[in-house]
C-alpha cells in the first residue's frame, strides 16, 4: 500500500507531539479507533521512528521530543526495547558470508575530489539548503510560542474571559449577567489545552521575556490573575519597554483590584493603583496602543472616579470611532452619564 | 451491557473492548497525558455506565462515542494538573531512553524467536542486519526476493514484530 507523503508526514508530527492542526488531530485520532488499516501503519510509523531514534537520525528537538512525548507509553517503551534487542540479535548472528552492501570507492586521490563535478554539485546544494533554510526561517518557521499564541487567540473567539481588554484579542461581548453568572470559558477546549502545551514548552525550552510574558497571557485568560501577574512581573524584568505587556500587567491588576472592590478589600484601591501605574506606563510606551486606553477607563471606572472615567472613555472613543469596542465605550459612557 | 453492544458474541466483544481500550491509551498519550492507561479505564468505565441510555438510539460506530467521552475525560485531566500549577513537561517522560536493556529481555527475545516458524524467524532477523542507508538498501533487496512492495514488507515484519512482543512481555511475566 502507498503512503501519501503529507499523510506521513502528518503522522511523523503526530508521534512527536507537533501536529498543530487540530482537525486532523482527531482524524488521526479517530481513524486510529475505527479503521484497523490505519492502525497497522500508525503501528510502522512508530517503529520507523524508533529507527530514527537509534540511527541518530532525529534532529536534538526531536529527540527531545521522542523522549518526552513518544515515550509516554509502556507500549512504546517496549517497542524501542524490542527493536533495539532485535539488532543486537541480528549483528550478533550475522554469518560471515553476507556481507554488507559495498561502499562506493574510488581510485581518485583525496586532493582530486574537489574538482569533481559530484562534488561542485554537492557544494552548490548545500548553498541552496542553507538558503533555503534562512528563508524558511525568517518567513516560514513558526516557534511553540507564536503557535501557542495563535492557539490562545483561537480559543476565546466569541468568549471574553475578562472584562478587561488583552491585547491582541478580538472583541467579545461580556454576556447578559441578569441569567446568572458569565461564562468566562473558552469557546474551543482543545485550543486552549494546545496553547497551554506549547506555551508551557516554549518556557521550558527558552525562558526568555517573550516566552513569560506569553505564559502570563494564557493564565491571565484562564483567570489565574496571581500566577498573570507573576508571569508577567518576572518577563518585565527582563524587558522593561514593553508596552503591551505593561497593557497586559495592568490588565490583571485591574481584574484582582475590581475583584477586591467588590468584596470590601482595604487592598481594592492598591491593586487599582497598580493598575492604573502599568496602563499610563503602556500609554507613554505607545501611545497609539488601544487596550490600556480601553482597560484605563475600566480601572477609573472600578475606583469609583465617574469624572475621570469619562473623559478617558470620550478619550478611547475620539481615538478608535469605528470599532466594535468603541460601541462598548459608548454604552459605558451613557451609563454613568 | 457494554460487551453485547460491542459485540454479538463474547470473543469478539472481547477482541475489541482490547483493540479500544489499547487505542485510547495510545490516544491519551498521544495528547501528552501521562496517566494514559487510567484515562482510558475511566473513559471507559463511562461509557459503561452509559450504555443502557444509548444503546437502543445511538447510530454508528460505538468507538465514535468513546472518542467524545475521552474528549472529556482528557479536559477533566488538564485541569486537574493545572491545579497543580505550571507543568514541567520533561518530567513526564523519565525515561533513559539511552539505557541498555537488561539481559533477561534479550534472553526472552531469543527464546521467542526461537518458537517462531523458520521463515518468519529469517524474515525479521534479516530485516534488522543492517543500520542506516545500508539497511535501506537491504530492506529492498529483501522485498525484491519476496516478490512484493518495501511497505508490503514492513506490515509483514510489523506483525511479526506483534507476535513477538506478546511473546517477550508473557516470558518476563513468567519470570
Amino acid at each position: 500500500m502507498n503512503r501519501d507523503l503529507d499523510e506521513k508526514e502528518k503522522v511523523r508530527m503526530y508521534l512527536l507531539g507537533t501536529l498543530r492542526d487540530q482537525d486532523e488531530m482527531r482524524q488521526i485520532e479517530e481513524d486510529q479507533l475505527i479503521n484497523d488499516e490505519f492502525e497497522e501503519n500508525l503501528s510502522i510509523a512508530e517503529e520507523e521512528l524508533i529507527e530514527e531514534f537509534l540511527d541518530g537520525e532525529l534532529s536534538e528537538a526531536e529527540r527531545d521530543r521522542f523522549v518526552s512525548h513518544f515515550l509516554l507509553t509502556p507500549e512504546r517503551k517496549h517497542k524501542l526495547s524490542l527493536i533495539r534487542n532485535l539488532r543486537k540479535y541480528a549483528a550478533a548472528t550475522a554469518p560471515e558470508t553476507i556481507a554488507a552492501p559495498p561502499p562506493q570507492k574510488s581510485s581518485a586521490g583525496w586532493l582530486s575530489y574537489f574538482s569533481r563535478p559530484v562534488f561542485q554539485f554537492a557544494v552548490i546544494c548545500l548553498v541552496l539548503i542553507g538558503a533555503g533554510y534562512g528563508v524558511w526561517r525568517v518567513g516560514f518557521y513558526r516557534s511553540n510560542l507564536d503557535d501557542g499564541l495563535a492557539s490562545l487567540q483561537r480559543a476565546y473567539r466569541g468568549t471574553r474571559p475578562i472584562d478587561a481588554r488583552i491585547t491582541g484579542f478580538e472583541y467579545a461581548a461580556i454576556k447578559d449577567t441578569t441569567r446568572g453568572p458569565i461564562d468566562r470559558q473558552p469557546s474551543n477546549a482543545l485550543e486552549r489545552d494546545l496553547a497551554d502545551r506549547l506555551l508551557n514548552q516554549a518556557v521550558i525550552d527558552d525562558k526568555n521575556a517573550k516566552s513569560l510574558y506569553a505564559l502570563g497571557k494564557a493564565y491571565l485568560a484562564g483567570n489565574e490573575i496571581d500566577k498573570a501577574i507573576s508571569f508577567f512581573e518576572d518577563s518585565a524584568k527582563l524587558n522593561p519597554a514593553n508596552a503591551a505587556l505593561e497593557s497586559d500587567l495592568g490588565a490583571a491588576y485591574l481584574e484582582r483590584g475590581a475583584k477586591l472592590m467588590g468584596e470590601g478589600s482595604s487592598r481594592g484601591p492598591e491593586n487599582l493603583d497598580k493598575s492604573i501605574k502599568h496602563l499610563q506606563r503602556a500609554i507613554d510606551l505607545d501611545p497609539n496602543l488601544l487596550e490600556p486606553r480601553f482597560n484605563l477607563a475600566l480601572a477609573l471606572e472600578a475606583y469609583k472616579l465617574p469624572d475621570p472615567a469619562k473623559d478617558a472613555w470620550n478619550e478611547y472613543i475620539r481615538l478608535d470611532p469605528g470599532s466594535r469596542w468603541t460601541e462598548e465605550a459608548r454604552n459605558r459612557l451613557k451609563d454613568l452619564n | 451491557m457494554l460487551m453485547s453492544w460491542l459485540g454479538s458474541d463474547d470473543e469478539s466483544a472481547g477482541l475489541k473492548y482490547e483493540k479500544i481500550r489499547n487505542r485510547l491509551i495510545r490516544i491519551f498519550a498521544g495528547r501528552g497525558c501521562h496517566e494514559a492507561e487510567e484515562s482510558a479505564d475511566e473513559t471507559i468505565n463511562r461509557v459503561a455506565q452509559k450504555v443502557a441510555d444509548i444503546r437502543d438510539t445511538y447510530v454508528g460506530e460505538p468507538a465514535r462515542y468513546f472518542h467524545g467521552v475521552a474528549d472529556k475525560v482528557h479536559l477533566e485531566w488538564l485541569r486537574k494538573q493545572k491545579q497543580g500549577g505550571f507543568v514541567e513537561l520533561k518530567e513526564t517522560g523519565g525515561y533513559e531512553a539511552e539505557e541498555e536493556e537488561p539481559d533477561e529481555e534479550y534472553d526472552c527475545l531469543e527464546e521467542c524467536l526461537s518458537r517462531l516458524p523458520e521463515d518468519q524467524r529469517t524474515l525479521i532477523v534479516e530485516y534488522y542486519r543492517y543500520t542506516g542507508k545500508a539497511k535501506i538498501e537491504h530492506h529492498k533487496t529483501l522485498a525484491d526476493e519476496l516478490r512484493t512492495s518495501v511497505n508490503a514488507l514492513q506490515t509483514k515484519t510489523c506483525r511479526i514484530r506483534a507476535v513477538l512482543r506478546q511473546c517477550v512481555l508473557g516470558c518476563l511475566a513468567e519470570g
